[in-house]
């Protein structure tokens, strides 16, 4: 999982995508943050999270996830257009489409 | 209509001549509504009682370091399913049973057999009362337990029954079942039909808000804004991307 988003960050990285995850670790203590920044490390997040629990409600609520990961596919206008799609060629294919999209729409 | 005279005589004339022959049998002398009455408080007192003591042995075992059993967290639901079992035999067939099969299928926690037996039991002799309209809200929780007869029985009233207020129930209660498994179609279909069949202000407001909260998530919809902090501490929303398509995944490494 982490290591093809990882692809897609850097693959993307001169068109107009984003990968913002709302992370759900215990990053409010010390020593869970000294955790989290490890395992960052070590897999090579390299993009930019949401606190999920410093908000009220959790973010998660507010967006009612029941399973860990949720994905939602989100286009250029903040319109939800898909969720939920896990298989690596399909995210790419479906990525690709509303990348191509929102470049369309900046001309 | 003839028929159904000719029945209900022969149904009377049969158990009146069965109760009278059958010296053994229990014939019922309780008043169901406070067989229920007490049951349900029966039940309220123990599960507060079971509360009460459980956090007694969290504590003391918190203080000794020791871990608590899991079997200490389980609440004693089996003999109140028990009661309720036998109670909604007595009443069997009639409308005065469906309150007690409602009971286990709101309060049993690992009673599986006698939750498969309440549902079945609603299926065959309940189904076209009004009185299991007061149930339905029960269904969804045991789909797990009583597997696809809950489900069926749960389409069946919701899609067949032939009082208006009863389907609305279950519509209801199938639209959140449907929201809480994603899928939003089904869910807003089912409310939809609740704004067709119902003219009950409380229930259509239910209804409403059930699909405003549905379709805040629903493909198509503008996304919430999220206006957070990252891990960091750092503060920004949602909308800063907008320009861009945004993958928003909720993860953790846990």
């Amino acid at each position: 999982m982490i290591p093809h988003e990882r692809s897609l960050v850097e693959k993307w990285k001169d068109r107009p995508f984003a990968l913002i995850g709302v992370n759900s670790d215990k990053t409010n203590t010390e020593k869970g943050m000294a955790l989290y920044k490890e395992k960052q490390k070590e897999m090579g997040v390299t993009w930019r999270s949401f606190r999920n629990e410093a908000n009220e409600p959790r973010i998660s609520d507010d967006w009612r996830v029941r399973g860990w990961p949720t994905l939602y596919y989100i286009d250029h206008e903040g319109v939800i257009k898909h969720k939920n799609i896990r298989g690596e060629s399909q995210m790419e294919e479906v990525l690709e489409e509303m990348i191509a999209a929102a470049e369309a729409a900046q001309k | 209509m003839l028929r159904s005279v000719l029945a209900a005589a022969l149904l009377l004339s049969g158990s009146a001549f069965a109760a009278a022959d059958c010296g053994a049998c229990v014939v019922s002398q309780q008043d169901p509504q406070a067989a229920y009455t007490k049951l349900a408080k029966d039940f309220a007192d123990a599960m507060a009682k079971h509360q009460d003591e459980l956090k007694a042995k969290v504590d003391a075992a918190r203080k000794a370091g020791e871990r608590v059993p899991r079997a200490a967290y389980r609440a004693p639901t089996k003999e109140f399913v028990e009661t309720a079992q036998e109670l909604a035999q007595e009443f069997a067939g009639k409308d005065a049973a469906v309150p007690f099969l409602g009971f286990i299928l709101k309060n049993a926690s690992a009673e599986r057999n006698a939750v498969k037996w309440a549902v079945k039991t609603l299926a065959a002799e309940h189904v076209e009362s009004d009185a299991i309209g007061d149930v339905v809200d029960y269904l969804p929780r045991v789909a797990r337990m009583a597997g696809r007869p809950a489900m069926t029985l749960m389409n069946d009233i919701a899609d067949n029954h032939e009082n208006n207020d009863v389907r609305v129930k279950a519509l209801l209660a199938r639209s959140r079942q449907l929201a809480a498994k994603d899928d939003s179609e089904g869910a807003v279909a089912d409310l939809e039909k609740v704004q067709e069949l119902t003219e009950d202000a409380d229930l259509l407001d239910e209804a409403k808000e059930a699909l405003v909260e549905i379709k805040k998530l629903a493909i198509g919809s503008v996304a919430p804004e999220i206006d957070g902090v990252d891990v960091e501490g750092v503060a920004f929303k949602l909308s800063d991307y907008r320009g861009k398509v945004v993958l928003l995944d909720f993860w953790g490494f846990w």
